[in-house]
């Protein structure tokens, strides 16, 4: 029930996911850039909402993870239309997005393309708009001029890179420079150790997202990925206490 | 290029952020080695025969 399938797009592709049917609003964990949903998080998410007869989507944007495609032609757009094409395929009529660091960005763009499904949003380090702040004037002319820009990854031994057809593209979806046109509840988790996205952007968006029903949360010694058993448990907390 | 990664990975009841904490990389490296998406390095590629304990022949294999 819960084992990886495979839903196929219209141009063949084939987007993995995992999916557990229960009770609604069902839960859609939305990973970060070059992530898949076999981390800690999204297992954590998928574990939790089983225990609860509580319905749990997973998936791997084209290009990443098990899914077809290659991560050079990945943007948010697509993988944006991607989500909703299995928030409907799996006849979700009812949707709660957790969205980690880009993941963040996503569930918002989600949320405008289909408002009425979206019961509520949950962000983890949400990471709107970093096509702008993420990245120095140098680089960005250096997108804007076509090429792949790589940055130093902490966490392993090749550099991350960005396209230029994903940065283009993500600059024309940036939302933190007016209101965001969202009345659902929000929770936005960030911690304050934070060294890829700055927590004052939970903040920020906070402030732009028109819903009156938005609490942020600061975890004091969090890093980016919030990942901790510490953190995990208030991520659960914080979706299980969603209206 | 094939690989054993997740195989033998399972078989020490590994996650992957268990094997990439080992190996000092991401848990996505981890992920994307398994499913093709990425081939690691030499020297990322000899680490991970070393913890194994296996050669690198054993690990990863041609199409």
């Amino acid at each position: 029930m819960s084992e990886t399938r495979f839903h196929t797009l219209a141009d063949g592709r084939r987007i993995a996911f995992r999916f557990v049917p229960g009770n609604g609003p069902a839960l859609v964990f939305l990973a970060g850039y070059m992530s898949d949903m076999a981390g800690g998080k999204a297992t954590a998410v998928f574990d939790w909402a089983r225990g609860q007869s509580r319905a749990c989507l997973l998936l791997d944007y084209s290009g990443c993870g098990q899914s077809d495609g290659r991560f050079a032609d990945g943007t948010l757009s697509g993988w944006r239309d991607e989500v909703l094409g299995l928030i409907d395929a799996c006849c979700m009529d009812s949707v709660v997005l957790v969205g980690s660091s880009m993941g963040g960005w996503l569930m918002l763009l989600v949320a405008l393309a289909a408002p009425d499904k979206v019961a509520a949003l949950a962000g983890i380090a949400a990471a709107p708009d970093f096509t702008d702040w993420g990245y120095d004037e140098a680089q960005k002319a250096r997108l804007a001029a076509g090429e792949t820009v790589y940055e130093d990854n902490p966490y392993g031994p090749e550099p991350t890179p960005t396209y230029a057809a994903f940065w283009r593209e993500g600059e024309a979806q940036r939302l933190l420079g007016g209101e965001i046109a969202l009345t659902c509840p929000v929770r936005l988790i960030h911690g304050l150790a934070d060294a890829d996205v700055p927590w004052d952007l939970s903040l920020r968006l906070a402030q732009r997202l028109r819903s009156a029903d938005v609490q942020v949360m600061l975890v004091k010694d969090g890093d980016h990925r919030l990942s901790r058993e510490a953190d995990i448990a208030l991520l659960l907390r914080t979706i299980a206490a969603l209206p | 290029m094939n690989n054993r990664l997740k195989v033998l990975r399972a078989e020490r009841s590994w996650s992957q952020q268990d094997l990439a904490e080992r190996l000092g990389v991401s848990r996505q490296s981890v992920n994307a080695i398994e499913t093709g998406k990425y081939d690691p390095s030499l020297p990322l590629a000899f680490r991970i025969a070393d913890l194994f304990e296996m050669t690198i022949e054993d690990v990863f294999r041609r199409d």
